[in-house]
């Protein structure tokens, strides 16, 4: 969900109503975003906690460069990746430009609609996926980062991170065929808090 | 063949941007000859746009995350500086808390203002100084005027009664 540039200046400012729309406008987009990388709800709702922490740290430095949401993103994937590696050697993602080759998703009304109907179908499946490739996909598919930017973040080579991808689609687009054919019905949610989506 | 059925089928699950301009000719040249690879690169094709999708898509947090999250940013962004006085003897809880507000004023100086104390703090462990927001190196000095004895231990302040 994109945010108003004023309420992002006017908590820059310290406007105390700003910075609450802020974590109301955004919070569902960072756990979501937490969830899919980290993999289940605690350490998602813990990672959430740490990224706006960070935020309120940081904010102030934000110069509008990017958007908020874009930034945001980042901030997220830094918190969950830095949560999933401590121990791995781990580049900050910070300046990378995010989602720059993913598909338009608003050229076409038609096709975002159906771009939609296919992502309800695929997060149960992504979050069922072997968490190498699912932290690959996830980053490189979902939230757009280069294929080195991913390798960067969790500490593997660029063509470790282009096998996982591979496995990882090959084994999706499989399931999505048996899910749409009917052949097998949806994975069961592991372990979600709510589960309610919001697009 | 180079180029044939079998090459090309691993390149179809490439984004793109992803193939190197000879792959992408390969693809080109092959899916206009081959209906099943046809098929499924419609398939790599819808699968990618549903998880470029998939970025909108929010989910609903555990209840009471949010509450948090706007208790969290509040107190930090408005630099409350929340501190626990931790107990006289034998454990027990409830020597009473001190709320030190260190008030930003244009990021260069900060006015702690003691909003309560209550019977008889023993001590008062502040948050990580690391933490603090900016300015309150200055709040901490002007405690010491307001009544407060700080001193930095390690990460951490301890606050006294002077």
């Amino acid at each position: 969900m994109e945010v108003d540039r004023q309420v992002v200046e006017a908590a820059q400012a310290g406007d105390r109503e700003a910075m609450a729309e802020l974590v109301r406008a955004t919070h569902r987009g960072v756990y979501a975003q937490a969830l899919r990388l980290v993999g289940n709800p605690e350490d998602a709702a813990d990672v959430t906690q740490d990224v706006y922490l960070r935020v309120v740290r940081k904010l102030g430095g934000f110069r509008h460069e990017a958007s908020f949401t874009t930034w945001l993103s980042r901030v997220t994937t830094n918190v969950a990746m830095s949560m999933l590696s401590r121990r791995s050697r781990r580049v900050a993602v910070e300046g990378m430009d995010l989602r720059e080759d993913l598909p338009d998703l608003d050229a076409d009304p038609a096709e975002r609609s159906e771009a939609l109907a296919v992502a309800a179908r695929l997060d149960d499946l992504v979050q069922a996926l072997p968490e190498g490739q699912r932290q690959v996909l996830v980053l490189r598919d979902i939230y757009g980062l280069s294929t080195e930017e991913v390798a960067g973040a969790m500490g593997l080579t660029p063509g470790a991170v282009k096998v996982r991808l591979f496995r990882a689609r090959e084994r999706l687009k499989g399931q999505l065929e048996a899910v749409e054919a009917g052949a097998v019905p949806l994975v069961p949610r592991r372990r979600r808090s709510g589960g309610r989506r919001r697009s | 063949m180079i180029g044939g059925h079998d090459d090309v089928r691993p390149l179809l699950a490439a984004r793109p941007g992803e193939l190197n301009g000879v792959q992408a000719r390969w693809v080109a040249d092959h899916l206009a000859t081959c209906q099943a690879c046809g098929a499924e690169a419609e398939t790599y094709r819808r699968l990618f746009r549903g998880l470029a999708a998939l970025a909108g898509v929010e989910l609903e947090p555990p209840p009471g995350l949010l509450d948090r999250l706007l208790a969290t940013t509040a107190r930090r962004r408005h630099g409350t500086l929340v501190v626990v006085a931790a107990a006289g003897s034998a454990g027990a809880l409830v020597a009473g808390v001190v709320v030190a507000r260190a008030i930003q004023q244009r990021r260069r100086s900060a006015v702690l203002q003691l909003a309560s104390t209550t019977r008889n703090p023993v001590a008062a462990v502040l948050r990580p100084a690391a933490s603090l927001p900016a300015g309150a190196g200055e709040a901490i000095r002007d405690a010491a005027r307001n009544g407060v004895r700080a001193a930095r231990a390690g990460r951490w302040w301890r606050l006294r009664p002077a």
